[in-house]
């Protein structure tokens, strides 16, 4: 299990604020093109609102 | 609530030739930020040709105030020009039209250091990076506070050079 976290203290946010986990995202973000950024924006966006819409 | 559709509205805001600038939670997507948000930001240039364009584009969108008594207003020419804030609700999500951001940044300021990115087959301008974390400072809502980590760590990275221009790869 070397290196591999499994305390809360192991995950303590960076100095920036985020943990590991967020900046993961931040690079994944990264990796696509402005406009594929924007579509996925939209999809997550309205699928919540579709989610929210069927269970009122 | 009308879905969120961005390139539509940025497509129709181009077609009509508005002045404009993505600022807000948008702008940190645009910029490669996992937060979601759920309207679009503009600060739009107040000179008069430009808000005649920009009440078009309303029109074509759609766009009536967001209303808690439900009353129809539409963003009409001379609300353009008069008011400073528009909460609106389109044919494309909400979307809301600004004329300043903190610390009182009109269109004009916000242009001359903005970050022009494709979509496609259109361009736009969005607001720089670093104004945009300074504007989200001045305003220091607990939502404000959370996207800045975000767009302090993209900032870093740019920095170290793991991005280029915000165009992704």
């Amino acid at each position: 299990m070397d290196a591999i976290p499994t305390s809360f203290e192991e995950l303590a946010p960076s100095a920036g604020g985020l943990d590991e986990g967020d900046v993961a995202q931040i690079r994944e973000c990264l990796k696509l093109t402005p406009l594929e950024r924007l579509r996925r924006l939209e999809n997550l966006v309205n699928s919540i609102h579709r989610i929210r819409a069927q269970n009122r | 609530m009308s879905e969120l559709r961005l390139e539509s509205a940025f497509a129709t805001l181009v077609r009509h030739r508005v002045d404009f600038v993505v600022v807000g939670g948008v702008a940190g997507v645009l910029y490669g930020a996992p937060f979601t948000t759920q309207d679009l930001d503009l600060v739009y240039s107040r000179a008069p040709e430009n808000v005649a364009r920009l009440a078009r584009a309303m029109a074509e969108l759609e766009a009536r105030y967001v209303d808690p008594a439900g009353r129809h207003i539409v963003p009409d020419e001379a609300k353009l020009a008069a008011l400073r804030v528009h909460l609106l609700e389109t044919t494309c999500g909400r979307l809301d039209l600004l004329t300043t951001i903190p610390p009182n940044l009109p269109y004009e300021r916000l242009i001359a250091e903005a970050t022009s990115l494709t979509l496609g087959e259109i361009d736009i301008s969005v607001v720089n990076l670093g104004v945009l974390i300074e504007s989200k400072e001045k305003l220091g809502r607990p939502k404000d506070r959370y996207q800045v980590l975000y767009l302090r760590e993209i900032e870093a990275q740019r920095t170290r050079g793991s991005i280029g221009d915000g165009q992704g790869r």
